[in-house]
């Protein structure tokens, strides 16, 4: 055990000293969560999400927008899920029926959004993400921060929750 | 057939003849009758002839009477008138005479006579004025004699010649009456001849050309005759000569036959052996059956201890299914679990980071549950597709233990019929072995029946060989009738009408 341990630590100290690297080579450094949607990379802030969670239930909720699932109940909270495939109009391929779920939030708002897969958690520098061109910008194109060189699509957090927010909340008023 | 052949030949012959013959008797009837008839018209015609023709004489006479007269009258010789006196009392004399054969003649005929005595009665008044004339004259009374000549003679003399020549116009008439009468006789006395005389010969020509058509229908039914001998001559023939030839066939097949026969004793005495060698085998062949059947059921004993066997296998088998359905329960709860883990490690991860720089080290060792859980993960998947292998081997093995098992079950099935078989092949070979006696028996009683054919078969032989001589005689009898037929042929060919 006292080994294990030991090669933990040092793999720890390892990974620490990379991080300062990155740091120190490319600027601001970002801890993105990243998932799966159609077949494409998407990540988006740690700081935004809550948690990752498995899908046991779902309530659907009529009378709501078509990206609206429905709702679910997370330890005592109702939280509405978002199917992000619909919101930023994307094809239904890939893994249609998964059960892995991500719940956003921010101070004043929370949404779970539907994904495909979750892949690990991971640093991205904010000069590596390039902005999308302003023609290609559509119905969703706004929440987006941009692309990174390794081809990862960065959701704009902030911009997306608030978004959700005004529309369910409108609606529900 | 005409109602005329209904009358025999005989008969029409008959009735020809006397049709024939009567005509023949009626022409000449009516010759002599016509004859006589003519002749008796001809003798009237003569005697009639006669009396004109003495009538003519007497008108003669009574004219020189009458100049005589006349010329005593004129002369005045008394000489002369002696010598004419004289010459005419010969004239009356003779003129009285004729009176008398006339009269005779005449006898046939009243009318005529009638008139002839007027004349005779104006000559005797005629006379007896000539008397009274004479007288006159004698007297020398010379005129009144003149005037009495011219006076009361000469008108005397006139009728008496008209009375004589109205007697002679009569008898012409009545000749030319009978010349008619003649003429008639004759001709009715040619058709008496003519018309009997046409119908007999018709009917002769009739009788000639029947008796063509009666010789020419017996001349065919003759020809017939021949030609149906003939065939029948050539038939009874060639019938004759079939027979002789089947009687020499039969006579062949006798001598074969009794070849034959030989032969036949030979197989049934070599049949008689190869059945006893029967009836031995075919004990062998059942004690072989015996075995068979006993090896049999031990073979049906072997393949139910197999069917066990492989019942086991099955369940076996079925329980290792089982089984492996649950380690496949299992593997995917384990890998649910590592999902969850995954899941875990990536809040631990999302808390680290909220933990900032204090959570480093628990972000190092979220991101080492999170490659444990990968590694668990790929490993049930493994596992999962080494239990997909495994079950899919379980089924084939569930497929060829049920195979197997159906194998056993037909194997066993075989087994007992085969058991069956040989049973049957068993009783066969016993049916066999009684067979082969009676074979044994009936070859025997064989061999004495062919021993009483061969004398048989001798007395055939004879029979045909008098069969033949027999055909011969009838050939020939055969040939004489054709030649028979020929001859008759020959001769009616000859007779032609």
């Amino acid at each position: 055990m006292s080994d294990e341990k030991e090669i933990l630590k040092n793999r720890a100290r390892e990974l620490a000293k990379q991080d300062e690297t990155k740091l120190s080579d490319k600027g601001v450094l970002k801890e993105m969560l990243s998932f799966l949607l159609s077949g494409e990379h998407y990540a988006i802030e740690t700081s935004f999400v809550m948690e990752a969670l498995n899908i046991h239930e779902m309530t659907p909720i009529p009378g709501t927008p078509a990206f609206l699932t429905g709702v679910m109940n997370v330890r005592g909270r109702i939280i509405p899920m978002i199917n992000l495939k619909k919101f930023f109009s994307l094809k239904e391929e890939g893994i249609v029926s998964s059960t892995n779920a991500i719940i956003l939030r921010d101070q004043t708002y929370e949404a779970a959004i539907l994904t495909d897969a979750i892949l690990p958690t991971h640093w991205v520098a904010e000069s590596s993400i390039q902005p999308i061109p302003s023609n290609l910008h559509g119905i969703g194109a706004e929440h987006l921060l941009g692309v990174t060189g390794d081809a990862v699509i960065i959701i704009d957090g902030k911009s997306l929750i608030k978004k959700l927010e005004t529309t369910l909340t409108n609606r529900k008023s | 057939m005409k109602s005329g052949l209904i009358i025999s030949t005989r008969t029409q012959l008959y009735l020809g003849a006397g049709t024939i013959l009567t005509c023949v008797i009626i022409v000449i009837m009516s010759g002599i009758v016509g004859t006589q008839q003519i002749d008796e018209i001809y003798a009237k015609i003569e005697q009639s002839n006669k009396i004109s023709k003495m009538l003519t004489e007497m008108k003669a006479d009574q004219n020189r009477n009458h100049s005589l007269a006349l010329q005593m009258v004129m002369t005045s010789d008394i000489n002369q008138r002696i010598e004419l006196e004289n010459e005419i009392r010969t004239k009356a004399d003779e003129i009285t005479t004729f009176h008398g054969n006339m009269e005779q003649l005449l006898l046939t005929t009243p009318e005529t006579l009638v008139k002839y005595k007027e004349v005779e009665a104006l000559f005797a008044e005629y006379r007896k004025n000539r008397e009274h004339q004479i007288m006159l004259l004698k007297e020398g009374k010379t005129n009144e004699a003149i005037v009495l000549t011219t006076m009361t003679q000469m008108p005397l003399y006139k009728k008496l010649l008209s009375n004589i020549n109205t007697i002679q116009a009569d008898l012409a008439a009545k000749t030319e009456e009978l010349t008619i009468e003649a003429t008639n006789v004759s001709k009715s006395a040619r058709i008496g001849i003519w018309i009997p005389g046409a119908i007999s010969m018709v009917v002769v020509g009739l009788m000639v050309a029947w008796a063509i058509w009666v010789i020419r229908s017996l001349i065919k039914g003759i020809t017939k005759g021949i030609n149906i001998l003939d065939i029948t001559s050539n038939e009874i023939l060639t019938t004759a000569t079939e027979v002789s030839t089947g009687a020499t066939e039969t006579a062949t097949s006798v001598a074969e036959t009794t070849t034959t026969i030989e032969e036949v004793r030979q197989t049934s005495q070599l049949a008689n052996k190869k059945a006893i060698k029967v009836l031995e085998n075919s004990q062998k062949a059942s004690e072989v059956a015996e075995n068979g059947k006993s090896s049999v059921m031990k073979t049906i004993e072997g393949m139910q201890r197999i069917k066990a066997q492989m019942d086991l296998i099955a369940e076996s088998i079925v329980q290792l299914a089982d089984q492996s359905r649950v380690i496949g329960d299992i593997t995917t709860t384990v890998n649910d679990l590592a999902d969850q883990s995954n899941l875990l490690a990536v809040n631990a991860a999302i808390e680290a980071a909220k933990a900032g720089e204090q959570g480093r080290g628990f972000a190092v060792v979220a991101q080492e549950i999170r490659s444990l859980a990968e590694q668990s993960k790929k490993s049930t998947s493994q596992v999962k597709d080494i239990l997909n292998e495994v079950q899919k081997s379980v089924s084939h093995a569930v497929m060829a233990t049920e195979q197997g098992s159906k194998a056993v079950e037909n194997g066993s099935a075989l087994a007992n019929e085969s058991g069956e078989v040989i049973e049957l092949l068993a009783e066969t070979v016993e049916e066999a072995a009684q067979s082969a006696l009676q074979i044994s028996s009936s070859t025997n009683e064989q061999m004495a029946g062919m021993d009483q054919i061969v004398p048989a078969m001798e007395n055939i032989k004879q029979a045909s060989e008098q069969n033949v001589i027999g055909t011969r005689q009838t050939q020939t009898i055969a040939a004489n009738l054709s030649t028979l037929g020929e001859t008759l042929k020959i001769t009616i060919k000859k007779f032609k009408v």
